[in-house]
């Protein structure tokens, strides 16, 4: 596995963490649709998906992206295209996963604890306008949007009553 | 394993309204819905409570959300998705599966020449049982009634199936609009729509015309055709089955299946759901179709021959001529009423041996013809030369 697939397993394992305690399944995306990683939602009969319910694409950085108020994240252009539309019947968010250089640092394991390295964030960019950017661009997720139990709740509860992330 | 539909477009394909179709149909409950948006729908069973939300809008996300109804339709249903999209796509429509098992369908293939007999024999039983939903008779002639040829332009082939080799006729129907409770189903009190009399009359005629063989096998008689009209048995109908099967030593019989719109449930259960017409049955019904269609009248029939008979007496307005004219290739006296000019045309046309021409309607009245209602009566130049008469 490279590296970047160890980003990658690595993010889903913090989403799945957070999901399974909210109460919330995660569902992996079956169709041959990239913007989306994983659906997060509540479960119906044997395992089936049910409303509220969450897209999300998933990052994982090692790079140094936080600021004072702000994680500073380059979201390349076709994940940044695949997030902005306003026309999806599911609301989908962005979940950047930041952590340390050496994957050996990633998890502090004892038997006391499971201490995963560093953080989570989450942003909505529903309605960002069109870019002439051809790389990437780089979005301003308030360090207070920590993809955490508190904040997954309230944003599934947001969604449930018909509002956005 | 189940067969799953990953293939965005196949999903991006599907119908809201269809889907929401099948969904009443099938037991579910609409809990909500956002009008251009979706609507949510949920169903309680033993492994607990399904819900599905179906997008009623072209979103972004389409393709993906029904991916999920499919696999929740899936789960609630223990059926592959394959299966559900397949019937989706039907649930508002009655589906005619028309098979002849042929000896060769067994690698899935059969002569090109038996499927286009096939499929062209399919249209013209529908068109047949489309007349006859109109107005039942013995025979209809090419001239077919206008709303009967609108039904056919719209009624769709669906894909054809593996094992013996199916047709699949794909008739739309509109759905029921106030919902009845299962159980309480009762007759309508209004009368269905045309497409649904169409596929029913095509059932009952089938059904009708495989007793009727066996009846007429024994007795030797058409009386369980002609008293089978009624129930849409037509000569055109008789010689679609017939010509259905190309070569009727290789094929175990003619199948139907018949199911019905899940949005508009089949009451009155006139229809079996298979038909097996068997091979020997099909001389006997081929048999059928020809005396039904010489029974019949032909609207506009168009005869030329030559007068053998004149007979008028002093005191009648009307003479009745005797015509030896041609049927189908073969020589036939056909009689006729004419009066005033007609009858004097036909005198100088007998006098000087000339071919007379009239149209009308020819009956079949025990072993003669009867042309009614003759019109547009001339006498034919000479140089037409007069058909050799055996």
């Amino acid at each position: 596995m490279d590296l970047s697939q160890q980003k990658q397993e690595f993010s889903r394992a913090y989403v799945k963490a957070i999901a399974a305690v909210c109460g919330y399944a995660t569902k992996d995306v079956s169709v041959d649709d990239d913007s989306v990683d994983l659906s997060l939602a509540a479960r119906g009969g044997n395992g089936t998906v049910r409303s509220p319910q969450l897209d999300m694409q998933l990052k994982c950085t090692a790079r140094d992206i936080i600021s004072d108020t702000t994680v500073n994240f380059p979201v390349p252009i076709k994940n940044y295209d695949d997030l902005r539309p306003e026309n999806v019947m599911v609301p989908r968010i962005l979940v950047v996963v930041a952590v340390p250089d050496d994957v050996a640092d990633w998890i502090y394991h004892s038997e006391e604890e499971l201490l995963v390295r560093h953080c989570g964030y989450w942003f909505s960019l529903r309605g960002m306008p069109s870019t002439d950017n051809t790389e990437t661009v780089t979005v301003n997720i308030p360090r207070t949007q920590v993809f955490d139990a508190a904040g997954v709740t309230a944003i599934m509860d947001r969604v449930a009553t018909g509002g956005l992330p | 394993m189940r067969a799953r539909v990953h293939d965005s477009q196949a999903l991006e394909a599907i119908r809201s309204l269809e889907v929401i179709s099948y969904l009443r149909a099938t037991g579910w409950t609409q809990r909500d819905v956002r009008p251009e948006r979706y609507s949510v729908w949920s169903r309680g069973n033993g492994h607990g409570d399904y819900e599905v939300t179906v997008p009623l809008s072209r979103f972004k996300d389409f393709a993906l959300r029904m991916s999920e109804v499919l696999e929740t339709l899936e789960s609630s249903e223990g059926r592959s998705q394959l299966q559900i999209l397949a019937d989706l796509s039907i649930s508002n429509a009655d589906v005619v599966r028309i098979s002849s098992n042929i000896a060769e369908t067994a690698d899935g293939t059969i002569p090109i020449e038996d499927a286009v007999a096939l499929v062209q024999k399919a249209r013209d039983a529908v068109l047949a049982a489309a007349c006859s939903a109109i107005e039942p008779r013995a025979y209809f002639a090419p001239r077919k009634f206008d709303q009967a040829l609108d039904y056919v332009r719209k009624v769709k082939m669906g894909q054809t199936e593996r094992g013996s080799y199916t047709v699949t006729v794909v008739s739309k129907v509109a759905p029921v609009l106030q919902q009845q409770p299962i159980g309480e189903l009762e007759e309508p009190d209004v009368e269905e729509p045309y497409e649904r009399r169409v596929v029913r009359t095509l059932g009952t005629g089938i059904t009708t015309i495989r007793a009727a063989a066996e009846v007429a096998a024994a007795t030797g008689s058409l009386e369980s055709f002609e008293e089978g009209i009624g129930s849409g048995v037509s000569a055109n109908l008789c010689n679609a089955l017939v010509g259905m099967v190309q070569d009727r030593e290789f094929v175990r019989g003619l199948e139907f299946g018949f199911s019905w719109s899940r949005t508009r449930p089949q009451i009155q259960q006139e229809v079996p759901t298979h038909i097996l017409i068997s091979p020997d049955s099909l001389p006997v019904i081929e048999e059928a179709g020809r005396l039904l269609r010489a029974i019949s009248p032909r609207e506009e029939f168009e005869l030329i021959g030559i007068v053998v008979k004149l007979d008028r007496q002093p005191d009648e307005r009307f003479g009745r001529v005797t015509v030896l004219g041609f049927i189908e290739d073969r020589t036939h006296s056909i009689r006729m009423e004419l009066a005033g000019e007609d009858y004097t045309k036909a005198v100088t046309a007998h006098d000087e041996r000339k071919l007379i021409f009239a149209r009308g309607d020819l009956f079949k009245e025990g072993r003669s013809y009867v042309l009614k209602e003759p019109r547009g009566l001339q006498i034919l130049p000479a140089d037409r030369e007069i058909p050799p008469s055996t």
